[in-house]
């Protein structure tokens, strides 16, 4: 990886700014049928229907080339992270937009799915910035219930060690406590946060179906894609 | 570090790069009472009812988290 301008330039980087510059066999790799059927199914295995998973990708590869008649998506993507990480981010973004919408229609059109794709949101949170990121939205909503409701003693415990990396020790001596009942208290807390979070994910978007490891690394992905409503303005 | 150490360092980062406009945590320079409190925090001499409060406050301003480290680092 090399850093310049700051902006991390890797393979991936490097491939779509290939593509962007109308290299077709670049614009093959990124759009590879391994791929679509990659992102068709993460988007099933977090709830969406096979219909919905196809949909949301063929307009997601149709927005990354600007072929709907937008700026390219891929324009937006810094490097920071993996193109993989990317597309799943905003292809899991467009699903939670598409299925909130769905939610607040009334009586949808029938079919298998309850509804066809043609009110599909077509990336406008990533064209209007992350305030508008249902992904984001959902994120942030569950981490700040399950924190609320933690006991704050213990999440400053939990900063010092694991954000700061004060060794359990030193906040043992402060606290007056012993080293291992820190640590008991860290390990139930923390456990305590994963539980709380995915029962708060549930409660905002029950059909998201999300485990632990996933919704940390969309966390990460947020993150290392902040900029993605401004990165090409 | 462990994986729990690398889930809260990602969470962290999420949710200062994401905290809400009206709900964002205040940066606020620390002013003297909170800042004895927190250096008898560290000393290790804060009674556990005002612990309490101090952490409660110590999570709604930023700077005071950051001042918490420094003494702990420093001391």
């Amino acid at each position: 990886m090399e850093e310049m301008s700051g902006q991390v330039l890797n393979g991936d980087f490097e491939l779509v700014q290939r593509a962007l510059a109308g290299d077709e066999a670049a614009a093959g790799t990124i759009r590879s049928e391994a791929r679509t059927a990659q992102l068709e199914r993460i988007l099933v295995s977090r709830g969406g229907s096979v219909s919905e998973a196809k949909d949301v990708v063929a307009d997601l590869w149709a927005d990354c080339f600007g072929s709907s008649g937008g700026k390219a998506l891929l324009a937006k993507f810094n490097g920071r992270g993996s193109l993989e990480a990317f597309l799943t981010r905003v292809a899991v973004n467009r699903l939670i937009d598409f299925k909130r919408h769905q939610r607040f229609q009334a009586a949808p059109p029938g079919g298998e799915d309850g509804g066809g794709m043609d009110d599909l949101p077509s990336g406008e949170g990533e064209q209007e910035g992350v305030g508008e990121d249902g992904l984001v939205e959902v994120l942030r909503g569950a981490l700040a219930r399950a924190f609320e409701s933690s006991d704050p003693e213990t999440l400053v415990m939990l900063q010092l060690v694991g954000v700061h990396g004060i060794n359990q020790e030193r906040v043992a001596e402060v606290w007056g406590w012993s080293q291992s009942k820190v640590s008991r208290q860290l390990g139930s807390l923390t456990s305590e946060l994963r539980e709380k979070t995915l029962e708060e994910v549930k409660k905002l978007d029950p059909w998201l179906e999300i485990q632990w490891e996933d919704f940390v690394s969309l966390c990460r992905s947020c993150s290392d894609f902040l900029t993605i409503g401004g990165e090409s303005d | 570090m462990t994986s729990d150490d690398i889930s809260l360092k990602v969470i962290s980062r999420f949710l200062e790069d994401f905290e809400p406009e009206a709900q964002a945590h205040s940066a606020t320079a620390v002013q003297p009472p909170l800042e004895d409190k927190i250096a008898r925090l560290v000393r290790g001499e804060l009674p556990e009812d005002e612990r309490q409060v101090l952490c409660h406050d110590v999570l709604r301003n930023r700077e005071a988290m950051k001042l918490l480290v420094e003494m702990l680092k420093g001391s």
